[in-house]
């Protein structure tokens, strides 16, 4: 046992990065028996982005069904790109898999189906009813935007869910045939004219592919899909590594494993409360320090695969939302050392990543960047302040949340570690304070040079101003006196609702104008968040002396004891 | 740990004798500092949500550059329940104010120079100096709209938020005369009578955003009023096209000339004749003419291949100068904005069928202030923290030294 307790941080750090390290070398598709790992990584052009297919199939099945993969006929979970190849090659079986998510009763009804487990239907099922859907949906668009309700608004989703099927099929999307110069932006479609040799030679490639998918012809599809790949690396070598990178990135999934350490590390935290205090802390910092890694890994990656800094849109924000926290929570860590920073790292990063998890799911998350917002400058210096202001203004929030929640519901909690922390949300609301100042002032800026106009008083400006006001606050409150201990926590914790309105909320207003704005998934999250945080601070209006870490003889004795080595 | 800089300060705060002292001691009290900012919080958050229905500049006008604002109490609630009611709430003019002065005294009060505290003092400067530049931009900035046809030349700009009437006289061959009427007049309702023109008018209906229909009992245009284009909206590009339905009358008499539709949706004016003169009568966005003129050489629109999904805009422009004797070509595009003779043109929309470009035009003396206040907040802000984590982080090597 004591060699157990010993040798455990070691033990788990190194199943870990195993764990990490099989999922870099393993060979991808390898259970198919067609070559899906070459068919996987041949470019394509979608929505202005050259990507492997593997992307292409992975945010559209996901877009369709919720998900990255589906349930062949037999039941057995296949990947995203066989679902693609099948539907490509026209394969009967494509119109039987169950991969429409349809949630609505007012749907399913329209459509004629009855609500079944996973809530997902076929092609085949939904066909007879499609000329009454494209009524509904004409009913739905000639309707302003205002006065459309939910089931307007769920009808026009599965329009677009069977549009992306039906242009899938037609061929439609995405871009197959390369443009000739290889850094050139005239893709083509298959089944478009093809002027020229090369081009027709393209052509033949992927006919002869997906002819033999078709057939069922392992050994022909496999040859010719191989031969096509090998041949594009000669003519468009600027096109490699990246489709090799991009499909590894996929299928490696780093921030689901990045997700998964930070929850092993805050059980193995809160174990180490119980028992065997020192080794289980320690573990548990190598997990984090080990999903630190990956987590910086991916982020690199997707730095590189887009040539961008690290912030581009709302589903990286919460991805660097989650790396800046737990690069804090480690520095937090640096300077407690008792377990307390490897908590925070843990919690925030899990959380941001799950944020960010279910913001992906609406499509490709390195899309292309709207014109104004096409300036890696601006990018680099105002979003990711910003961003990093949203970071640490969390941070503060989420170790006010947890000294409350430690300080009322347990007994772990003593003078000294209270004073500790609280000074330690100070510091970072210092941070979060700074970030969002300098960050929201560049943004101005930016407005200044792009449209003349420094401050406009536009709902994410007002977000970001809001920020900036609610951290200036705490610390004025702190100096002043006007609030001590207890009062920053729960302030910080009310800084945990501010940046969640101005990171989502203001995104939300023109949602909101709509009656059915309010049962949105994401409004739900908001409203989920902000009722848990108001529910903390209530928790904290109770008096120290009547928290459960106060009361009784014991945690007298403990206050002495801690006070005395301070003075 | 980082340690509270100013938390000796509270301590040694005397108890005030004179009411003066007292009234000092209130205004630059941390206590009101606090107040205010929580009241400052609020009140931008009324004022976003406000945006869902009205527009940007109303908000703008109505919570932030005003005295005291009645916040509606609908504003919290789904559009599809009438709320009545509202709340009286302080507007941002009192509230920034009360704020600098706040700054002020407390500044006048406790000001020492001494390394602690010389980053407190540079934070606040430049926040007084970003007030300040707030409030003057306010008063002097100037937004306007050039709309140039491809191939064609623009010497005035329009400002898309000022509507006017205008009586354009072209008995002269050289130039015309314009007399115009602000909105403001249009709004009132009342008789507009004035020696400058040339017939009284009768404004019938004013619509601040309005939508021309097809007459379906003639081949003529019916106005119709649209709601204001919320601020949620105008960020997707969206303007107010204003409509005012007039009736003239010869002056001083109250035998109607004609009712007329003036509308900035129409290109072709209403002619009038009055007393033999002939008038062209229209309503148009009120225009600042520029002593230059700019031609526009090409507009492009790039797009992501394969997608809508804009790239780049961008215009090529000839600026012809006469008196300052210029004449060149400049690119104008997302980013890179051009500054010329104090206003700045910015690549801001283009016309829907892409035929030509619409630049803002910027006039705003203050522009510098908020780059100086940053950077001088920025220094505060790192000398303050920096200041303090290295005082904490030596304490901390102390105690791990014992």
């Amino acid at each position: 046992m004591k060699a157990l307790e010993k040798y455990l941080p070691l033990l788990l750090a190194l199943i870990c990065l195993l764990a990490f390290g099989r999922s870099m070398v393993e060979k991808p598709y390898a259970k198919q028996a067609f070559d899906l790992n070459a068919f996987s990584q041949l470019p394509v052009l979608h929505k202005g982005r050259v990507q492997p297919l593997d992307s292409f199939a992975r945010n559209n099945l996901l877009f369709i069904s919720d998900k990255q993969i589906y349930s062949d006929s037999e039941g057995k979970k296949q990947p995203a790109v066989q679902w693609l190849a099948e539907i490509m090659s026209g394969r009967p079986e494509s119109r039987q898999h169950k991969i429409f998510r349809i949630e609505h009763d007012d749907v399913l009804s329209l459509m004629g189906l009855k609500p079944r487990e996973g809530l997902r239907y076929s092609l085949d099922e939904l066909a007879p009813k499609y000329p009454a859907l494209i009524q509904q949906v004409q009913m739905a668009f000639q309707k302003p935007d205002a006065s459309r309700d939910l089931v307007d608004a769920k009808t026009i989703e599965l329009y677009e869910q069977l549009e992306v099927f039906r242009q899938i099929m037609a061929f439609e999307i995405p871009l197959v045939l390369p443009a000739l110069k290889a850094e050139g932006n005239d893709w083509l479609p298959l089944g478009g004219e093809k002027s020229d040799l090369n081009r027709s030679n393209y052509a033949n490639a992927w006919y002869k592919s997906l002819k033999a998918y078709q057939n069922n012809d392992i050994s022909l599809f496999n040859a010719t899909t191989a031969e096509y790949l090998q041949g594009l690396k000669s003519s468009h070598p600027s096109l490699f590594p990246k489709l090799q990178i991009e499909q590894r990135f996929n299928l490696s999934m780093p921030f689901y494993q990045a997700m998964v350490l930070f929850v092993l590390a805050f059980l193995l935290s809160v174990f180490g409360w119980m028992f065997w205090g020192t080794a289980l802390n320690r573990s548990a910092f190598g997990l984090v320090v080990i999903g630190l890694v990956i987590f910086t890994g991916a982020l690199l990656t997707r730095m590189y695969l887009q040539g961008r800094p690290p912030v581009t849109n709302l589903y990286s924000s919460a991805i660097f939302v989650g790396w800046v926290a737990v690069l804090m929570g480690l520095g937090v860590e640096w300077f407690m050392k008792n377990g307390f920073g490897t908590i925070m790292a843990s919690i925030t990063g899990f959380c941001a990543l799950l944020v960010a998890h279910n913001l992906g799911s609406g499509g490709d998350t390195l899309e292309m960047m709207r014109a104004v917002l096409d300036t890696n400058f601006w990018l680099a210096t105002h979003v990711t302040t910003v961003t990093m202001g949203y970071s640490a203004s969390f941070l503060a929030g989420f170790m006010g949340l947890i000294v409350i929640i430690m300080g009322v519901l347990t007994r772990k909690l003593d003078k000294n570690l209270y004073t500790k922390i609280s000074a330690m949300i100070y510091g970072t609301v210092a941070f979060a304070t700074l970030f969002s100042f300098v960050g929201t002032v560049l943004g101005g800026i930016w407005a200044d040079q792009s449209w003349g106009r420094f401050w406009g008083w536009d709902p994410k400006e007002n977000g970001a101003v809001m920020i900036v006001l609610w951290n200036a606050i705490i610390l004025h409150a702190r100096w002043g006196g006007l609030a001590k201990k207890r009062g920053i926590a729960l302030l910080a914790i009310g800084g945990n609702i501010v940046t969640a309105w101005s990171w989502f909320g203001v995104n939300m207003l023109g949602v909101g104008l709509h009656s059915y704005g309010f049962t949105d998934k994401a409004f739900v999250g908001l409203a989920g968040f902000v009722g848990l945080n108001l529910l903390v601070i209530w928790l904290g209006t109770i008096p120290e002396e009547h928290w459960r870490s106060f009361k009784g003889p014991q945690a007298n004795k403990k206050e002495s004891l801690s006070d005395v080595p301070l003075k | 740990m980082i340690d509270a800089p100013a938390a000796p300060l509270a301590e040694k705060k005397r108890k005030p004798k004179t009411p003066l002292q007292q009234l000092l001691a209130f205004f630059g009290s941390l206590e009101l500092t606090v107040t205010l900012l929580t009241l400052s919080i609020l009140l931008i958050f009324f004022g976003t949500l406000a945006q869902m229905d009205q527009g940007i500049w109303t908000v703008v006008k109505d919570y932030f550059r005003s005295w005291l604002v009645w916040v509606d109490f609908q504003i919290f609630f789904p559009r599809d329940r009438a709320v009545p009611g509202a709340l009286p709430f302080p507007g941002g003019n009192t509230l920034g104010s009360l704020l600098l002065i706040n700054l002020m005294v407390a500044h006048a009060q406790r000001f020492k120079l001494s390394k602690q505290k010389i980053g407190l003092s540079v934070i606040h400067a430049g926040l007084i100096l970003l007030l300040v530049g707030e409030g003057l931009t306010g008063l002097y900035a100037d937004e306007s709209n050039m709309t140039i046809d491809e191939g064609g030349s623009a010497n005035y700009s329009e400002d898309i938020r000022h509507p006017e009437l205008a009586f354009v006289d072209s008995s002269d061959a050289k130039t015309d005369l314009v007399t115009v009427v602000p909105e403001s007049q249009l709004r009132s309702g009342k008789r507009i009578q004035s020696p400058q023109l040339p017939v009284d008018i009768q404004v019938d209906a004013y619509y601040k955003n309005s939508v021309l229909e097809k007459d379906p009992s003639g081949a003529g245009f019916k106005a119709k009023q649209a709601p204001e284009i919320s601020g949620t909206q105008s960020a997707e590009g969206g303007i107010d096209m204003p409509t005012a339905l007039v009736t003239l009358f010869p002056k001083g008499s109250d035998k109607a000339l004609g009712s007329y539709t003036t509308s900035v949706w129409l290109k072709s004016s209403n002619d009038i004749e009055v007393n033999g003169k002939k008038y062209a009568l229209n309503l148009r966005f009120e225009r600042s003419y520029k002593p230059y003129t700019f031609y526009l050489k090409d507009f492009r629109f790039d797009r992501y291949p394969g997608t809508e999904i804009p790239k780049n805009f961008e215009s090529t422009v000839r600026i012809v100068d006469t008196e300052h004797k210029v004449d060149r070509e400049v690119k104008i595009w997302m980013n890179h904005p051009l500054r010329y003779r104090g206003d700045t043109f910015y690549q801001a929309s283009y016309k829907p069928d892409e035929s030509g470009t619409v630049l803002q035009v910027v006039k705003n003396p203050s522009w510098l202030i908020p780059y100086i206040s940053c950077i001088l907040v920025t220094l505060g802000l790192l000398l303050q923290f920096g200041f303090s984590l290295s005082r904490s982080l030596k304490r901390r090597a102390k105690r791990s030294a014992t």
